[in-house]
């Protein structure tokens, strides 16, 4: 089977209907991808006249003419990504893997499928479980800004990753999802986590590839529910390699006494443009919101966050840390958005940015919108070089100026990477990004 | 004059509303097109290049779309052919105010003006409509040769320093309302301060908007040579129309090698005037530039005080005070462009909210490539007096450099219950204790302030807010 559609003219219905056709799926989820893939067709192609893209230049990009790659049979994971996956075997839950598109590895341990945990692929999920799947997607906002790649993920996504975790469940072994891309040149990672009542989880999205010989195109999207009392960490870690240009929505929407810790860890692909929301829309619910960027070469990130708060009583706290080498670009823009009549809100945004080298580029846009008065909401965000006081103190210490610099970065970095609770999913992303400092020279 | 009791009465009752009966010597056609461009410049007997910069900046006008961003509601509901773009109101211009119109000089009288001239001004300008209609300046500035005057006057009588420096700091292309400003733009002060020299006493413009449907258009340029020092205050009033004014100035600063510039504005515009301003100041080697910038009257105000700081060793201070009744909207800032190296900067931005007033803070931070050791602080803080109203802050920090140190932080929250309480203990009512509290949240622009006019400012202004932010 090929492993690429030849459709010439992807306005062509064909398209659509025949993923939905491979995948076997059932009218609704052929409906919900339709419903996409007219809202990607009909949604402008942002430009940078527009607020939200103004520091990303997609200009270069025909996206309809980019096309995904179907699933196909029997195909294998990569040694890179079958040592990756082995090194936490033990220490993990469940782990789902695809490569372009194509389910290549699925594992959940007995005793969480016993207690009725659902972490499978979107194909199979709506097979098997397509009451909840239903009821999570009829949910789905497109927000306008994204709606061109969002709407383009969830057309064009083949395989995606679902969890579910019922009522009460606790989960204590982290879940991990690898979304991998090797020979095709468009990735549509799809991820949909629902937690029921007091459920607790651990979920990382790996997204990775090696270095790209040309260019590559992807858009993720991915869902986060939570029911009321429940508790979610989400990883995000993206590692893609030279090449890429990815772009990806996560969307997290907190019910009553919820509790959300999201933590992006970014130092792959050529551009990224990532927007990291969360909606607190039930009084008690909590969103902590971490992320990391270690840029080098001329990799250009724009991440984008927002803490929606609609309803009082909610509370957001949020460390995103930059650090920029050789001519690296980051733009990091965050909301803070508290709606009329939502007193008691709490939130907090603060970005720190590491600039390494003359040529780094860096830009930060804070942002606050309040519309109600009993709040408590406070913004910071610095931009400064390595400390030459630590820099001298480790060089007393008989460092080196490049071993002293590593230090400090990785100390600039390492607070956030340790708020992943799950110990095998810290070693993991800390080992990534301690060799990619380890690869600077300094 | 008197003043309000509390800055929580600010907007409810607005003294400087009344309106007067003038008769001028001409009001051109309302709108706007060439013919009333051309008039203007006629009127004005300009040199050739002025009217062609005039008729150029008008092009661009026309072709520029008006900002997708800020309160594009607002901006859509100007009417720019239902305004009247010049407006003179007497002859020729007053040396003493016995030469000033007698209606006219009520007016000021009644703002207080020739007043506080008398007790603490070095020089004073009055801007009545589009013309200045009354100037003076102390002797002895005049004899170091201190320049101030109006800016029609001063490009009649200083043609080439005006053409050296007009439009370069903003030029016409730079925004809709710069470019709508270079083509009716009537008035304003002109400013030149010789090297060594400083001004030590305040020099004072006071803008007036008297008509109906007129539109405002003053251009000041203020031009402080090496090692000088200036200290130049305007206010602004009209009266309360049921249709909306406009007025949209350009203010350009240029503080040379070593130079001390402070520009305060106590903005207090009724609330039917729409006050699009661009002020914009370059600080070359080793010279520093103070915006104060007070914004309390208008119904949409835009404005974001800058400083490009070329020169190594600039520096540029903001400090930004906005109130927000009812119907209004105060979108103000500031942007430090650190171009040079070892340039420092600090901005101090306080604003609060009421009865559905809104306020917002829009500003930039940049660092160009090859600006090493610059600092800048941006320093924020926003009160909300009520569940109506809203404060929004939008700051963007564009670093292109790694030896520098940029900080910004903002608090948005209420008055403090803790501080409420102690003050409610020790015997105050509510209102007094908000009151002080408030006035304590404005005390770092109390401060700057030294004109007596503003008086009822520093009555808003005095006490402390620490412990209702984070």
């Amino acid at each position: 089977m090929s492993n690429t559609l030849t459709v010439h003219n992807p306005a062509e219905l064909e398209l659509i209907q025949s993923i939905s056709r491979h995948l076997a799926e059932p009218e609704w989820a052929h409906i919900y991808r339709k419903e996409a893939w007219y809202r990607f067709l009909q949604a402008p192609t942002p430009s940078r006249t527009h607020e939200h893209w103004r520091r990303t230049d997609i200009s270069h990009l025909n996206l309809q003419n980019i096309i995904p790659a179907l699933p196909v049979e029997h195909r294998a994971a990569p040694e890179w990504l079958e040592s990756l996956m082995a090194g936490g075997a033990k220490r993990v839950g469940g782990t789902l893997a695809f490569v372009d598109g194509t389910l290549v590895h699925e594992h959940l341990t007995e005793s969480l499928r016993k207690r009725g945990v659902i972490f499978t692929s979107w194909s199979q999920a709506i097979q098997q479980h397509p009451d909840p799947v239903r009821r999570a997607i009829e949910g789905v906002d497109y927000d306008p800004a994204d709606e061109k790649f969002t709407a383009m993920a969830r057309a064009y996504a083949t395989g995606g990753a679902v969890l579910i975790v019922p009522r009460g469940v606790e989960v204590t072994l982290p879940l991990q999802a690898f979304f991998a891309a090797e020979a095709t040149n468009a990735v549509f990672p799809h991820t949909l986590v629902v937690l029921e009542e007091d459920s607790r989880v651990t979920l990382l999205d790996g997204m990775l590839s090696p270095d790209l010989p040309g260019r590559a195109f992807g858009s993720g999207v991915a869902d986060l529910v939570l029911g009321s009392g429940s508790e979610l960490t989400y990883v995000l870690f993206q590692q893609w390699g030279q090449g890429m240009e990815y772009f990806h929505h996560q969307r997290a929407v907190l019910g009553r006494d919820s509790h959300l810790t999201t933590i992006t860890v970014a130092l792959g692909a050529s551009l990224s443009k990532v927007t990291i929301e969360s909606v607190l829309c039930s009084p008690g619910a909590v969103s902590d919101m971490l992320g990391v960027v270690f840029g080098d070469s001329k990799q250009h990130f724009d991440h984008h966050t927002v803490q929606m708060h609609t309803v009082g009583n909610t509370t957001s706290d949020l460390l995103f840390k930059v650090a920029l080498d050789e001519q690296a670009y980051s733009a990091y823009s965050g909301l803070i958005r508290i709606e009329p009549g939502a007193q008691k809100a709490n939130a907090y945004q603060r970005n720190e940015n590491l600039v390494l080298s003359s040529t780094a580029h860096a830009e930060t846009l804070p942002n606050l919108e309040i519309e109600a008065n009993d709040v408590r909401c406070t913004h910071g965000a610095t931009v400064a070089p390595v400390d030459v006081e630590q820099m001298f103190y480790l060089m007393s210490r008989g460092l080196a100026p490049r071993d002293a610099k590593r230090l400090i970065v990785e100390g600039f970095l390492q607070p956030v990477l340790d708020r992943i609770s799950a110990k095998s999913l810290r070693e993991m992303v800390s080992a990534k990004v301690d060799e990619k400092i380890a690869r600077r020279r300094f | 004059m008197a003043a309000p009791q509390s800055l929580l009465d600010v907007g409810t009752e607005y003294q400087y509303g009344f309106r007067d009966e003038i008769e001028y010597v001409y009001k051109a056609e309302k709108g706007l097109n060439r013919r009333v461009v051309e008039m203007i410049s006629y009127f004005k007997n300009e040199p050739d290049w002025m009217r062609e910069f005039r008729l150029r900046a008008l092009e661009i006008f026309l072709k520029k779309p008006m900002p997708t961003w800020g309160n594009t509601q607002l901006l859509s509901e100007i009417d720019f052919d239902d305004i009247y773009y010049y407006i003179k109101p007497a002859e020729k211009q007053g040396r003493t105010w016995d030469e000033v119109p007698e209606t006219i000089k009520n007016t000021f009288e009644k703002l207080g003006i020739p007043e506080a001239e008398r007790k603490f001004l070095a020089g004073v300008s009055a801007q009545y409509e589009s013309e200045v209609v009354y100037h003076s300046i102390r002797e002895d500035l005049e004899r170091q040769g201190v320049i101030f005057m109006d800016m029609d006057s001063g490009l009649r009588e200083h043609p080439d320093l005006v053409r050296r420096w007009f439009g370069k700091v903003v030029p016409p292309a730079d925004n809709k309302f710069a470019a709508l400003n270079s083509a009716v733009w009537s008035g304003g002060s002109f400013i030149y301060v010789p090297p060594g020299v400083h001004v030590e006493i305040p020099l004072q413009a006071y803008f007036r908007i008297n008509a109906e449907n007129m539109g405002q258009f003053e251009r000041t340029l203020i031009i402080a040579d090496e090692g000088s020092r200036v200290h130049y205050i305007e206010g602004c009033t009209a009266p309360i129309y049921s249709t909306d004014s406009l007025h949209s100035a350009v203010v350009e600063l240029v503080a040379l090698k070593g130079a001390h510039i402070r520009y305060t504005t106590v903005q207090n515009w009724s609330k039917n005037v729409y006050n699009l301003v661009t002020k914009r100041a370059v600080a070359y080697e080793d010279a520093t530039v103070e915006w104060v910038d007070g914004n309390l009257g208008s119904k949409l105000t835009m404005k974001y005080p800058s400083v490009y700081m070329v020169g190594k060793g600039a520096r540029g201070d903001i400090l930004s005070v906005a109130f927000a009744g009812p119907g209004q909207h105060q979108d103000a800032g500031a942007k430090m462009i650190h171009a040079a190296p070892y340039t420092t900067s600090t901005v101090v931005s306080k604003s609060i909210s009421r009865g559905g007033g809104r306020t917002t803070y829009r500003g930039l931070v940049q660092v160009d490539e090859g600006a090493v050791g610059v600092k800048c602080n941006v320093r924020c803080d926003a009160l909300l007096l009520d569940e109506l109203s809203r404060s929004d802050t939008y700051p963007t920090m564009n670093v292109k450099e790694d030896d520098v140190r940029i900080e910004h932080e903002a608090t948005v929250s209420k008055v403090g219950e803790e501080q409420l309480f102690y003050l409610m203990s020790r015997g105050l009512s509510e209102q007094e204790a908000t009151t002080m509290i408030i006035n304590g949240f404005f005390e770092p622009f109390a401060k700057e302030l030294p004109l007596e006019y503003a008086v009822e400012l520093n009555r808003l202004i005095a006490l402390e807010m620490e412990g209702s932010v984070g």
